[in-house]
């Protein structure tokens, strides 16, 4: 990940700790619905949790520390691919495996590229990426039987 | 050495073939984030049926041993365990292809796979009996106790702070938890979801967890994704070699653990890796080097999950149990083949079963060039290619992958939200690898628990079953030596300064 580390107060990893406490708390409320034996590690591990989000919200906000991280590059291309990624993963069974591939990969390409795209270089990088789609799907869907979600396309 | 005449039988020109073909599918199959040693077995056990059985045998191995390797190339080259086996290579193995030194960790990854994989099968041809016995003395509290000597490698692996990292394994733990109880059958925390009753499937949430952050990270900048080391030209063989010759014992031990974890039914690749990485690191004299791209990290665990090939074959064909996931299916496979496994086996039907163990040991020795070959092709290519065409390719291998494990596209789902959760927690501090341990070891120590707890109370002492067992006791004492260790050596080292100056 690219990220510089920095001296001062580490107030995500306190708020990231405030959520675990939150989380410890749901977990001890909904254990009290299940049986002694399936409650215990559950309460073990969100009192555990609580306690140490606990000690590091005190830490944290104590004094600076060396935890803090702040992200470098581009924020839209991380948001935007893994809406790709997302909607790749909603769409593989209405649309089809390959189809859904298919877009999936000229997106993640688009997201990618930093450079000027040129008629050359987009006939070789999508000519390369379909190739690599297209062979694996056949290679999965009819030598090794992988029922690969054939949707309202492919 | 028992039943040597069958050692012409493996080398035979169609077994040689037929254990070098396998080793090549195994590696490629298992390079590819998602595909498993266990579904690498599965999808080509058919293939093996027209086959004889001692060559069927020695394909079905040669697919595992190249398989559980194969693992490493991702877990490298991409911070993504190609098997689950790999996780821990990705500690180090990353770092050091991050500074260049990819083509080196290649070939120390073969090399110390070869080597554990040889100790596993020595192992098999040697011992097989008497170590099968050793499967039948863990019981649940064993298990418990050895998910928690797991556990404690969260201390070892805590980037930046060590409560953040507890946190992390807490969130794992919790993660392992969601699905149908393994005793008792609540329902527990599924949201109502039918998808989520069957749990997180590990493989998913490990592509999604160590793979989307990668991947995230490779289109927010236009910077190089991997460095070209100087002396990429070359294997970096005799280099590689000197490396192992100086942690030769890290290798031997890392192995003799791979093995003996392999024997344990259900425990596998990942715990015994893990449990090498931690003894290589209580025993190194730097240890905060591991994580930072140590070699010797690198060598513990491939040499480790190697061994477990053939310390899992010993309790499949001596007592029928299956030591891993994929020795199940070979098992399945051997009684398709007519196969009797049993104690029997090694007397009644010692062509086969010795025809099998050199054939391992053959398929492992193929391992060297083929994987050398391989890994230099792999490394070469990853460098060499461009950035805006590798992220949408490993976005596409990650769907795939975690679509394959089960043919469950709420598993790809699955992958992809764990990816973002990942990721968020990466950028406050938050390293996935807590997380991925707790995730794992957290069934294990649940059942294990448990299942002890309720034969403890039907005995009439839950806390004898626990402590008062003797492979309990040597567990445990492992676990307060490794929890102990870097806190009394340090503070005997601040004195032993302290005299010093003065």
């Amino acid at each position: 990940m690219s990220t510089h580390e920095m001296k001062v107060r580490d107030v995500w990893g306190a708020v990231a700790s405030v959520i675990a406490i939150a989380i410890g708390v749901m977990v001890l409320r909904a254990a009290r619905d299940f049986d002694t034996l399936g409650a215990v590690f559950p309460r073990s591990v969100a009192v555990l949790m609580i306690v140490l989000g606990a000690c590091y919200v005190v830490l944290a906000l104590r004094k600076p520390g060396m935890n803090a991280v702040r992200l470098e590059g581009s924020g839209l291309r991380r948001l935007a691919l893994f809406c790709v990624l997302l909607g790749w993963a909603l769409l593989l069974e209405p649309l089809g495996f390959l189809t859904t591939s298919l877009i999936g990969y000229v997106l993640g390409l688009l997201i990618a590229n930093f450079d000027r795209w040129t008629p050359r270089m987009t006939m070789i990088y999508c000519g390369a990426g379909c190739s690599m789609v297209v062979g694996l799907f056949l290679l999965f869907r009819f030598a090794l039987h992988v029922p690969l979600p054939p949707g309202i396309l492919i | 050495m028992p039943g040597f005449e069958y050692l012409l039988h493996a080398l035979s020109p169609m077994s040689l073939l037929i254990a070098f073909a396998g080793v090549l599918a195994g590696i490629l199959i298992g390079a590819m984030p998602g595909l498993t040693a266990t579904m690498a077995v599965a999808v080509l056990v058919p293939f093996t049926f027209g086959m004889e059985p001692g060559v069927a045998l020695i394909a079905l191995g040669a697919i595992y041993t190249g398989a559980i390797y194969g693992g490493a190339y991702s877990a490298i080259l991409l911070k993504t365990p190609g098997t689950p086996s790999s996780i821990a290579t990705t500690f180090d193995g990353y770092p050091m292809a991050k500074r260049g030194d990819g083509d080196l960790a290649l070939t120390l990854a073969c090399l110390a796979s070869v080597f554990g994989g040889l100790v596993g099968a020595a192992f098999l041809l040697l011992l097989a009996p008497p170590l099968a016995s050793v499967a039948l003395s863990f019981g649940p509290v064993e298990y418990f106790w050895l998910a928690i000597f797991g556990l404690t490698l969260i201390a070892s692996l805590s980037e930046g702070s060590l409560i953040k990292s507890l946190i992390g394994g807490c969130i794992g733990l919790l993660l392992s938890m969601i699905g149908v109880a393994e005793v008792g059958g609540d329902v527990r925390f599924t949201g109502d979801s039918q998808a989520l009753l069957g749990g997180i499937d590990i493989v998913s949430a490990l592509i999604g967890l160590y793979c989307v952050p990668v991947l995230l990270e490779l289109v927010a900048s236009p910077d190089p994704h991997m460095r070209l080391g100087s002396r990429v030209s070359s294997y970096r063989l005799g280099e590689g070699m000197r490396q192992c010759w100086k942690s030769r014992f890290n290798i031997i031990r890392s192995s003799v653990i791979g093995t003996v974890v392999g024997i344990l039914p259900g425990a596998g690749g990942s715990i015994a890796s893990l449990i090498a990485y931690s003894e290589a690191r209580r025993v190194a004299k730097q240890p905060e080097k591991f994580g930072t791209g140590e070699p010797d990290g690198l060598l513990a665990t491939e040499s480790s999950n190697n061994a477990t090939v053939g310390g899992g074959f010993i309790p499949t064909l001596v007592l029928g149990i299956p030591g891993t996931p994929p020795d199940a299916v070979i098992l399945g496979a051997l009684l398709v083949q007519g196969v009797r496994v049993g104690p029997q086996l090694f007397g009644e039907q010692s062509e086969i079963v010795y025809t099998f163990i050199y054939g391992l040991f053959i398929a492992t020795v193929l391992m060297l060039p083929v994987g050398l070959l391989v890994g230099r092709y792999a490394f070469k290519s990853l460098v060499g290619i461009p950035k805006a065409l590798l992220a949408p390719s490993v976005a596409f291998l990650t769907i795939l992958g975690s679509y394959a494990v089960h043919n469950n596209a709420h598993e790809v789902l699955q992958m992809v939200l764990l990816g973002g959760f990942a990721w968020v927690m990466a950028s406050w501090g938050f390293s996935a690898s807590p997380i991925v341990l707790g995730l794992i070891l957290g069934s294990i120590a649940e059942g294990g628990f448990v299942q002890g707890y309720l034969i403890g109370s039907a005995k009439g002492s839950a806390l004898a079953e626990f402590f008062g067992r003797p492979i309990s006791i040597g567990i445990i004492v492992f676990i307060l030596v490794g929890l102990l260790y870097p806190v009394l050596t340090r503070r005997f080292g601040k004195k032993e300064m302290k005299h010093e100056y003065a």
